[in-house]
C-alpha cells in the first residue's frame, strides 16, 4: 500500500491550447485537467518535478491543493512526448476514497534465481503482462502484485486465477491469461533470409491478360 | 524470414519525401519486450539491416530471451543500374526498406536481465543507420 498521499499545490490555467502549455513547461509546470464527479472540468498546472517524483515511486492516489480547496485524485492518464521521456500532460480524476475504482498495478516476478525451468537451457520466462488491471478502494490500491515463480518448471505457466491478491483487491481480467510461463525459444535458420530476399512477391493489382495482349499486337 | 512482403498491391513505389522531422506517434513506446532500441533520427531501414541487426543480437544472446522486431521492410526501393541513360521508365526494385521516424521503436528484448538486454541492443545499435538509445517498458498508471 502507498503509504502517504503526496500534496501538490496547484495553480489555475486561465488560458488552455497549445502556446499556452508550452510556455507552462518552460516554467517547470505541467498542464493538468481535473475531471469527475459530474463537476466541471478544471485547467490547472502543478509543478513538473514533484509530479514526476510522485509517479516514479508508483503512486496512483494525489491530493491536489487549488483555490477551490483540496481534493483527492487518480492519476487517469499520462501523456509523453514522442521519444517517451517527458511528460507534456496529465489527466486526473476525483475520487472519494471509499469509491471503488479500476487501477493498473505492476506484476513483480519473484523467485526468478529458484525457478528450475529457466535453468534448462535456451529456456526463458515470459512475461506477457507486466500489469494487471485491479478493482480496490482508492484507499487500499497495492503497490505491486507478487508472482512466485520459485517452483515454476518448463512448459509451466501462471495465469490471472492463480494469482495471490491481496485482501479487497479483485480483477476483471481473464483468469485464463498468462503472466509468466517458461519456455524455450525457436531457433530462425540464418539462410531463409538470404534465400527469399531473390524472389519477388506477389502483385495483387497485376494484370492475368497481358500476355493475351500481346499475341493480338 | 520475412524482410520482404508477400503479396504487395503495386511492384513500385514513388520515392516519396523523406520525412525525417516527423516525430513518430506510432511504435514509439516499448509494446511487447521489457527493453528496446529507439531510433532518435528518421529514414529508411533496409532489409539486410533488419536481418543484421537480428542476427548480431540472436548470436550475442545465444537463444536466450526473446528479440521482438517491432519494423517491417514494406517500402520497394527501386535503383538504376550504373550507366545507364535516363528515362526508359522506373528502374527495377533494389531492396526492401521500412519508413523509421524519429523516436520509432526498432527491436524489443525479453526475458533476459538488464546488463544483457543492454549488451545486446548495443550489437544492434552498430547495424543501424540511426542514432539510437536503449528505452525500457513503462508500467501503466
Amino acid at each position: 500500500m502507498s503509504t502517504a498521499t503526496p500534496k501538490l499545490k496547484a495553480t489555475p490555467r486561465e488560458k488552455t491550447g497549445t502556446k499556452y502549455a508550452q510556455r507552462l513547461r518552460k516554467q517547470g509546470l505541467l498542464p493538468v485537467v481535473v475531471y469527475g464527479h459530474k463537476q466541471d472540468p478544471a485547467h490547472i498546472a502543478i509543478s513538473q518535478e514533484e509530479f514526476l517524483h510522485a509517479l516514479h515511486h508508483g503512486v496512483h492516489l494525489l491530493e491536489v491543493e487549488h483555490a477551490g480547496g483540496s481534493e483527492s485524485c487518480l492519476i487517469k492518464e499520462v501523456q509523453y512526448d514522442y521519444l517517451g521521456t517527458d511528460v507534456i500532460h496529465v489527466d486526473l480524476t476525483r475520487v472519494d476514497l471509499n469509491e471503488e475504482i479500476q487501477v493498473s498495478v505492476p506484476l513483480e516476478l519473484f523467485g526468478e534465481d529458484e525457478c528450475p525451468g529457466a535453468k534448462v537451457e535456451g529456456a526463458f520466462i515470459e512475461q506477457p503482462f507486466v500489469d494487471i488491471e485491479v478493482i480496490c478502494k482508492a484507499n487500499n490500491i497495492p503497490d505491486k502484485i507478487i508472482v512466485d515463480i520459485s517452483k515454476l518448471e518448463l512448459g509451466d505457466a501462471i495465469t490471472i486465477g492463480d494469482l495471490k491478491l491481496p485482501a479487497g483487491v479483485t480483477t476483471e481480467q481473464n483468469a485464463d491469461d498468462v503472466v509468466a510461463s517458461v519456455s524455450v525459444a525457436k531457433e530462425v535458420p540464418e539462410e531463409e533470409g538470404a534465400a527469399a530476399e531473390s524472389a519477388e512477391p506477389e502483385v495483387i493489382s497485376e494484370r492475368k491478360d497481358e500476355g493475351e495482349g500481346a499475341d493480338k499486337n | 524470414m520475412a524482410n520482404m512482403p508477400k503479396r504487395v498491391k503495386f511492384r513500385k513505389q514513388m520515392r516519396r519525401a523523406k520525412k525525417s522531422h516527423v516525430k513518430a506517434s506510432r511504435g514509439n513506446y516499448v509494446a511487447f519486450g521489457e527493453y528496446g532500441i529507439q531510433s532518435l533520427e528518421g529514414g529508411w531501414l533496409g532489409a539486410r539491416q533488419i536481418e543484421a541487426g537480428r542476427i548480431a543480437a540472436t548470436h550475442f544472446l545465444r537463444r536466450e530471451g526473446k528479440i521482438f522486431i517491432r519494423v517491417f521492410p514494406d517500402k520497394p526501393i527501386s535503383k538504376k543500374p550504373l550507366e545507364t541513360r535516363m528515362g526508359k521508365g522506373k528502374a527495377e526494385t533494389e531492396y526492401w526498406a521500412a519508413v523509421v521516424r524519429p523516436g520509432t521503436i526498432l527491436f524489443e528484448i525479453a526475458g533476459v536481465p538488464e546488463g544483457l538486454a543492454k549488451e545486446a541492443l548495443a550489437r544492434i545499435a552498430h547495424k543501424m543507420p540511426f542514432k539510437c538509445r536503449m528505452v525500457q517498458r513503462r508500467h501503466g498508471v
